[in-house]
């Protein structure tokens, strides 16, 4: 176990994050650029820095965050494509921080984009542009299986790990017993949906149908801190069991969204769980359908040695 | 190319390294501090012991005709974040009883309601009883309001 972060993996594999992850962000500014954008305008006593940004008492020129913005969108489609990774990487992952800091930075933290950050965090800073990428065209050699791409990966498991554990720990530590088996879920669902409607904001009919089923909510309650702190699931060899678990995860958020019109779009996407599986193999599979499609041969280093490994470290289990 | 004795021994602390640490600073700091912020936190979404009866701080534009409108996230704060837009009435409420807020949405809606008045209010409902067609609010507080005029002032 204590040599769980130590495991090879492929560079096809961290290639594969690197543009999953890259594309979903860069997605997800571009739909929610209109809240990005209006960043530059929320009131400045409002202004309250948090993260890296603690510091900031007074809002920014809405030039500089307009610029920021789209530098970052930019700075997203070179990292995604593998542009100068050594320092594309880091910078995107950096920038996207710190804008994504900025807009948080008025007074209430929204949690939908933490575990991204981390995430960019661990690819931005590796070696995530060896293979499948703008980088790799002109070289020769195949990366072989190594630790530099397992090491990131299992951060990036690590932290999705964390952030659903804690997020279980917060409502047994905070709500107690009565989170898990009084009326304290059924009247945040409730509460939510009506201020959403106070607030002329989309709502959901469903949750505010479902609020009058009392007897729903403290099994629901009691599932949903079992999926979270059963994601430490997510450190077994078993795929079976990863597998359940992400779907698991992915399903309450479904049922998040339905019921208090809350999305976590990270984890909707299902990108946030990518890392616990061999994505690799899926994006070959794709590449050869795409290549037979086209009638061009199989020739790619990824093709010629899709195999290789280092030899005597495990290679990450999958 | 099998890296040699000694490259692996280092990696294997680095990599060990780098799990101690992850799990310290996103795992065990921000629960020792017991803070939420971006990008660590400890992720208290739906965690405080909430109850039916809890406060809405809102902002409505009242017409000449007493009908009462609700306004869209993006009226109250220029941000369609809905959770923003609650944080920031609470915010005026307690800083200057709304009244910078008001008038900032006033000017915001000068093109479209002329004459109305915008009011910052608190609402206290039984949220289950809402959704069981109870829809009469425990109690109402008016903090300030401002009228709409068409100049943008």
């Amino acid at each position: 176990m204590i040599d769980w972060m130590w495991r090879t993996a492929p560079a096809t594999r961290l290639a594969t994050l690197r543009i999953l992850v890259g594309t979903y962000t860069v997605a997800f500014m571009l739909a929610r650029s209109a809240s990005f954008w209006q960043s530059a305008d929320l009131p400045a006593w409002q202004t309250e820095g948090v993260g890296v940004l603690w510091f900031l008492d007074i809002p920014w020129s809405p030039t500089l965050v307009h610029l920021l913005f789209v530098g970052t969108v930019a700075l997203g489609v070179l990292f995604t494509a593998g542009v100068g990774f050594r320092v594309i990487g880091p910078a995107f992952a950096l920038v996207f921080l710190v804008m994504s800091t900025y807009r948080l930075s008025f007074g209430h933290v929204i949690h939908t984009e933490h575990l991204v950050a981390l995430h960019l965090l661990a690819i931005g800073f590796s070696r995530s542009a060896d293979e499948w990428s703008f980088d790799s065209r002109r070289r020769r050699e195949v990366p072989q299986d190594h630790v530099r791409y397992g090491i990131p990966i299992r951060a990036m498991i690590l932290a999705t790990i964390i952030t659903y554990v804690l997020a279980g720990i917060a409502k047994v530590r905070h709500g107690g017993m009565d989170w898990l088996v009084g009326d304290v879920l059924r009247n945040q669902v409730a509460y939510d949906n009506l201020r959403k409607e106070l607030l002329g904001s989309p709502h959901s009919p469903l949750g505010g149908w479902t609020v009058r089923f009392a007897w729903l909510f403290p099994p629901a309650a009691v599932l949903t801190t079992f999926v979270e702190i059963g994601a430490l699931v997510a450190l077994t060899r078993s795929r079976r069991a990863r597998w359940i678990w992400a779907i698991s995860a992915w399903g309450f958020h479904v049922v998040v969204l339905a019921l208090m019109a809350i999305s976590f779009p990270y984890p909707l996407s299902f990108v946030a769980y990518a890392c616990l599986f061999d994505v690799e193999q899926g994006a070959e599979r794709v590449i050869q359908a795409a290549r037979r499609r086209t009638g061009r041969t199989s020739d790619s280093k990824s093709d010629r040695l899709s195999a290789a490994t280092s030899g005597g470290i495990p290679p990450i289990n999958g | 190319m099998t890296p040699n004795v000694d490259d692996r021994r280092v990696s294997r602390w680095v990599a060990r390294l780098v799990g101690l640490g992850i799990v310290a600073v996103i795992g065990v700091v921000p629960v020792a501090l017991d803070r939420d912020s971006y990008p660590l936190s400890t992720y208290p979404m739906f965690s405080s012991r909430r109850t039916a009866v809890e406060p809405v701080h809102t902002a409505v534009v009242t017409a000449a005709d007493g009908a009462v409108r609700r306004l869209s996230p993006t009226q109250i704060s220029g941000n369609d974040e809905v959770i923003i837009a609650a944080q920031l009435v609470y915010d005026a409420i307690r800083r200057d009883g709304g009244e910078v807020l008001c008038a900032d949405i006033a000017v915001r809606l000068s093109d479209v309601e002329t004459g109305s008045e915008v009011e910052i209010v608190t609402e206290r409902y039984d949220a289950i009883d809402w959704y069981e067609g109870r829809k009469s609010p425990i109690s109402r507080v008016v903090h300030t309001s401002c009228r709409v005029s068409g100049d943008g002032s």
